[in-house]
Parts: structure tokens; C-alpha cells; sequence
């Protein structure tokens, strides 16, 4: 799963990222709202984590013209401001609400709730044929026996599953595997790609290459 | 209990009550005119009878020719509201007119001669009241020579029947009656009416004030005020909302920022050591956190020292002022500041004066607004820049003190926001040390001195805080 996290404190923003990239995710921090929307309008995202009060541009601004301009993906406002109003001002952009200062715990278990919720599950087993994937425990089982994949694969696998007959392009899925930053060597998508398919034997899933376009998990 | 009755009952009250009053006083006082001036009519008549019935005995020299019916006496003896009789020296009834009902004649003879218990009449006019009918009666003495030349005295007893006139008073009594109740009933209806036109705007107003939600106090009144008053009531009342408005605000924006500056290093505290101690770790990243720690704890330390410097300056406890030597101040506070100053290796221009400038004030107060502005120097000055404080007397007599820096300096739009707490926070938190609360308690607490605060500044040129107390 990929994060993009907008916090100015740094001590804050550090913390929930190297958490958050603990527990297997991609995350990008950036330090204020102009640069949180920057990255928001050149990467792709499953969920946003977002401070309400921030530089240049506040949070609630940023959500906002992210919904304008099209850009999916659960968002989550973490904020000081805990009066009902608050919240309620909060909810009529954002997914949910968190307010400082928090548990991780309860933030990992919010933005877990909130994708399932992006992604119209209401569990957080994800069936696609005989292959079973548990995004809260990041595992797969094929007829019930666990696939063993890297951290990588299974992001990979996840990405195409929650979005099943959904082509997705190769900017796309590079986007969710990579860090803003991070930028992959050129084939190595190609190479995961490669990878996976190899595991998926025996399954009845099958990822098809749409020429020119991009990717996508078919169930056979 | 008078407190609780209503403000139309109070005004239409007294003026309905004033307004029946008058017309009571009014048509009394008409009726009594109109009474009186009957009366006289009637006495007038009366005597006028009277002086015909005498001057017919006059004429005649003695009785005239009772038989006669066609000449003046005569006529006056036939005429129903007429009644007369005459009376000789020795009381003997010499004659009594016969225009009155038979009925009455009798009574009428009795009643003229004495009253009801006997006694004569001892007033020249009185009236004699017979069951329904009531005359005004009179008396003369008649003193003349008869024929023979013998000095002759005779009493003659006059009354007119005055029923009808007393009956026609009677109708124009009851019409005044009606008509000043019903000028009452009219004048009090309008009255009222009036009262309750004039007050109807009150009474919206008040029922929109008992709508405001206390939660979000917003004031809405399209109600066009109906006179001087209420427009300045309506004016003064939408300016003091719209001031508390503004203040509600800033509290809100105050109470915003604070939570946020407070919260955010708390958050930030809990998810390091949380994420810290989710697994093993090496000692290098103990170190670390434990430095990000001390440095948010420090932030802290210095944020909970400015917000109770806020405080205490908006609790506006007032201190006794002494007279403080400006100089020694700078002094104590340039000592403290000297470690920052080092550490960025900047300049410092300050010669203390030989002459002693001295101003009113609170020393512990005093000290936190200079120190705040040459903190704020510092702060938003590169490394190696140079800060230059300068202490002297302007024309006009006042005590000036000056901190120039050659810092980062502001645009026009910020030097309109410095003052504001927090101000800082809303655009740009460019300065992570900063807090946006130095310079606004700098400002309170110099405006509450009476010092004047002149701000030069322009971006990327540093920085001219201009300070002008009031001279001792």
C-alpha cells in the first residue's frame, strides 16, 4: 500500500513514516500542502494522511483540489482541532478523522478500515479465484496453501487485485510500487511482473499484458 | 413586578389613563357650563315674567281686569309653564294664575309661599320640586298707589316650568357622556395601536436575540429600523456583534493554533518512542530519537513560556509601575541573548548611553517585550548578520528605543499581520523555532505602557522596530 503523508512536524511526519514503512508500506512525506499536492498530482496513492493545519496550503485546501482534480484514494486528516464541529467540517472532505496526539496502533487500524472502505471490501480477506489475499496480514494462499512473496510482489499482486478488470497502465503501478523518489531501473517492473506470474502458477488468476495500455489480473 | 410588565403596557397605560381623565375633567367641566348657563337663562326668564306679572298690577294700579284674555297679562295667565299668585298685606291670596295644570295649582300655592317644612323661602330664587316636574320660582314685594292714593303692598309669587329644560339637560349630559366614552375608547384603541407599532420592532429584535445560537453567535435582523433610536440601537447592538464576532474568531483561530503547536509535538513525541520501540534497535537510533525528543521538549518549554506570557498579558493584572532605567534593561537582556548571537556569529551593535533613559513600567514586563523583539532579530537574521540596538531621545521629548537587524525582513502584507498571535502560522512556518507569539506580546505589552511601536521593514533588507515611551 502506498501513503502519502503531508506533515509539517518533522519529528511527526519521520515517525509515522518509518512506522508506517515498517510495516511494509510506501510512503511519502512532504512538509507542507503545496508539496503534498504536488506529489499527490504526480504520483498515484492508495491513501493520504493529511494534516489539517499546514503551511502554503491547508489540508482541508489540499483534499480539496485533490478531489478536483480527479485523484482517488481514501484520505484521512490528522489534526489537533478534536471539537465536534472540527470533525465534522473534516468529515465533509476527508474519509475519517484522527486527532492528535494519537497511537500508531489506532492509525494503522484507521487507514486499514479506510482502505477496505476505498476499496468496497468490508474484510480484509480479498478473493480472486482460488487465490485468498489478506491485506491486514500482507499474505496469499492458493487453495489455502500460503504463496511465499516478497514485500514488493505482494504490493504488486495487491495493487492489480483491488482494482480487478481495471487495465492498469505500467506509470501507475510503478507509482504505487515506488516512492516519489525512488525510481526504478527501468525493467524492473517487467521483472517483478515476471516474478509474480511465475508464483501464480496453479492459480486461477492470470496477469494479462493489454498492449499499449498496461496491465491487468484476470480471473480464469 | 413593574419591571416584568410590558414596555406597551407602561407607555399606553399612563396615556390611555391621561387621555380618560381629560375627557371626565372635559365633559364635567362642559356640563357645568352648560348647567350654569341654562340657570341663568331660566332665572332670566323667570324674572322677566315676573317683571311683566308685576307690571300688569303696576299698570292697572291695581288687579287688572282678570277677565280680559286677550291683552299681556292675560296671556300670561293661560300659559301652562307659567305659574303666579298674589298675595295682599294680610296674606290673603288675592289671585292665582290658572295656565298651570289643575293638578299641581294647589302644590305650586302651597310651594311658592313656604318650603316643604313650613318656613318661608328666604332666597329671592329657589326651586320647587313637584314629583316629576320642577319649576324655578320667585318672589317680589309690589309697592304702589291705588286709585284712592292709598300706598298699597302686595306679594307676588312667580315660577316657570323648567321640566323640559331640566330633561333637555338631561339628553345633552348623556350625549356628552357617550361621546367622551366613546372619544376614550377610540383614543385608547389608537393609543394602543400606536404604542404597539412603534414598539413592534423591539419586539422582533428581542425575539432575535433570543434566537442567536450560543454555539454560533450570528446576528441576522432585515428588519428597517422605524426611528433615530432604534437605528442607533440596531447600529450599536450589529457593531458589537460583529466585534465579538471578530473576537470569537481570533479566539477560535488562538485556541486553533495553540492546540496544533501543542498537540503536533505531542503526537510527534508518541509516535517516535511508539515506532522506537515497535522492535530492536541499534544505539545510534535510540540517540536519535532521544535528540528529536530533547529538541521538541525544548520547544515546548519555550512555547509553554510564551502562551503563559499571552496569558498573563491578556489577564491584564495590573502591576504597580516604577520608574525603570531603560538602559540597564537593554543591558540584562543583550547579556542573555549573547550565547544566540555567538552561536550565529552575528554582530551586535549596542553603545549603552551615559545618560540614564528612564520610563514608567513593570521591569518583569518590560524585559519580556525587548527580549521577544531582539529574540525575533535573531531569529530571522542569517548567520553572520548583524543586529544594532540604539537607546536616545526623540525631537518630541519621548524615550526611543531602536533594534535594527538586516535580517530576512517582511513585505507590506506581513508587516499588516505582525501583532496577530499565531500570524505566522496561517502562511509560512518558514522559522521552525518560531511560535508567531513574541512580537505580539511585545506589542501588548508596550501599547499597555503607552509606548508607540514604528515597524520598517522590507524583504531580504532586514528589519526597524522603532519603540517611543511616553517621557517620565
Amino acid at each position: 500500500m502506498k501513503v502519502l503523508l503531508i506533515e509539517d512536524n518533522q519529528l511527526l511526519g519521520r515517525s509515522v513514516k518509518l512506522g508506517l514503512e515498517e510495516l511494509g508500506w510506501i510512503v511519502d512525506l512532504a512538509s507542507d500542502g503545496e508539496e503534498g499536492l504536488y506529489l499527490a498530482q504526480n504520483s498515484t496513492y492508495d491513501i493520504f494522511l493529511i494534516d489539517r493545519m499546514l503551511p502554503k496550503l491547508s489540508g482541508i485546501e489540499v483534499i480539496r483540489k485533490m478531489r478536483e482534480a480527479r485523484i482517488d484514494g481514501a484520505a484521512i486528516i490528522i489534526t489537533a482541532l478534536g471539537a465536534t464541529s472540527d470533525k465534522i467540517s473534516g468529515l465533509e472532505v476527508a474519509d475519517d478523522y484522527i486527532v492528535k496526539p494519537f497511537e500508531m496502533g489506532e492509525l494503522v487500524a484507521r487507514m486499514k478500515a479506510v482502505y477496505r472502505r476505498s476499496i468496497g471490501k468490508s474484510h480484509a480477506l480479498l478473493e480472486c479465484g482460488n487465490l485468498g489475499i489478506n491485506l491486514n496480514e500482507q499474505s496469499v494462499t492458493i487453495n489455502g496453501d500460503k504463496l511465499d512473496l516478497t514485500a514488493k510482489e505482494f504490493d504488486l499482486l495487491e495493487s492489480l487485485a483491488t482494482r480487478q478488470n481495471h487495465v492498469c497502465s505500467r506509470a501507475e503501478l510503478s507509482g504505487l510500487l515506488y516512492s516519489f523518489n525512488g525510481e526504478p531501473e527501468s525493467n524492473s517492473l517487467d521483472v517483478l511482473l515476471g516474478r509474480l506470474r511465475k508464483k501464480l502458477q496453479g492459480a486461477t488468476v492470470e496477469i494479462v499484458t493489454i498492449r499499449s495500455k498496461g496491465f491487468m489480473l484476470r480471473v480464469e | 413586578m413593574w419591571n416584568k410588565v410590558s414596555l406597551s403596557i407602561k407607555i399606553a397605560g399612563p396615556l390611555v389613563l391621561m387621555e380618560i381623565l381629560g375627557l371626565i375633567f372635559g365633559g364635567f367641566t362642559l356640563i357645568a357650563k352648560i348647567e350654569k348657563a341654562r340657570a341663568k337663562e331660566m332665572d332670566a326668564l323667570l324674572m322677566g315674567q315676573a317683571d311683566l306679572v308685576e307690571e300688569s298690577f303696576r299698570f292697572s294700579k291695581g288687579p287688572p281686569d282678570f277677565n280680559d284674555k286677550h291683552d299681556l297679562f292675560g296671556e300670561l295667565d293661560r300659559d301652562p309653564k307659567i305659574f303666579f299668585l298674589v298675595m295682599n298685606d294680610e296674606s290673603k291670596v288675592l289671585y292665582v294664575s290658572k295656565g298651570a295644570k289643575r293638578a299641581v295649582q294647589k302644590e305650586l300655592s302651597d310651594a311658592v309661599m313656604t318650603r316643604p317644612d313650613g318656613t318661608p323661602h328666604l332666597d329671592e330664587l329657589f326651586d320647587i320640586i313637584l314629583g316629576s316636574e320642577k319649576w324655578r320660582a320667585t318672589k317680589e314685594n309690589i309697592k304702589y298707589k291705588d286709585s284712592a292714593n292709598n300706598l298699597t303692598r302686595w306679594r307676588v309669587y312667580t315660577a316657570i316650568d323648567e321640566t323640559a329644560s331640566v330633561a333637555e339637560l338631561n339628553t345633552i349630559r348623556q350625549m356628552i357622556l357617550v361621546g367622551a366614552l366613546g372619544l376614550a375608547i377610540l383614543s385608547s384603541l389608537a393609543t394602543a395601536a400606536i404604542v404597539l407599532l412603534t414598539t413592534s420592532n423591539l419586539r422582533l429584535f428581542a425575539q432575535s436575540l433570543a434566537r442567536i445560537n450560543p454555539e454560533n453567535p450570528v446576528w441576522t435582523f432585515p428588519v428597517a429600523a422605524q426611528s433615530s433610536e432604534e437605528g442607533l440601537l440596531f447600529e450599536s447592538f450589529g457593531k458589537m456583534m460583529s466585534e465579538m464576532e471578530t473576537a470569537r474568531q481570533n479566539q477560535k483561530l488562538f485556541i486553533a493554533n495553540a492546540s496544533h503547536e501543542l498537540k503536533t509535538p505531542v503526537a510527534g513525541m508518541m509516535a517516535a518512542l511508539e515506532v522506537l520501540l515497535a522492535r530492536e534497535r541499534s544505539s545510534a537510533d535510540y540517540q536519535a530519537v532521544c535528540r528529536d525528543l530533547l529538541k521538541t521538549v525544548k520547544d515546548l518549554r519555550r512555547l509553554t513560556g510564551a502562551l503563559l506570557d499571552t496569558s498573563l498579558i491578556e489577564g491584564g493584572k495590573l502591576q504597580p509601575y516604577v520608574s525603570l532605567p531603560l538602559n540597564d534593561i537593554v543591558d540584562a537582556v543583550l547579556e542573555r541573548w549573547k550565547p544566540s548571537l555567538k552561536l550565529k556569529a552575528m554582530h551586535l551593535k549596542w553603545k549603552r548611553p551615559a545618560m540614564v533613559y528612564s520610563i514608567l513600567g513593570n521591569q518583569e514586563l518590560i524585559d519580556v517585550a525587548i527580549s521577544n523583539l531582539i529574540d525575533n532579530a535573531i531569529k530571522y537574521t542569517q548567520e553572520r548578520g548583524c543586529v544594532e540596538i540604539t537607546l536616545d531621545r526623540a525631537h518630541d521629548g519621548q524615550v526611543r528605543l531602536a533594534i535594527r537587524d538586516n535580517g530576512i525582513g517582511m513585505g507590506a502584507a506581513e508587516r499588516e499581520k505582525l501583532g496577530d498571535i499565531f500570524f505566522r502560522a496561517d502562511v509560512s512556518r518558514s522559522n521552525k523555532d518560531s511560535f508567531g507569539l513574541g512580537f505580539a506580546n511585545a506589542k501588548k505589552i508596550l501599547q499597555s505602557h503607552g509606548a508607540k511601536l514604528v515597524v520598517n521593514s522590507n524583504p531580504d533588507k532586514g528589519t526597524e522596530i522603532n519603540i517611543f515611551f511616553p517621557s517620565v
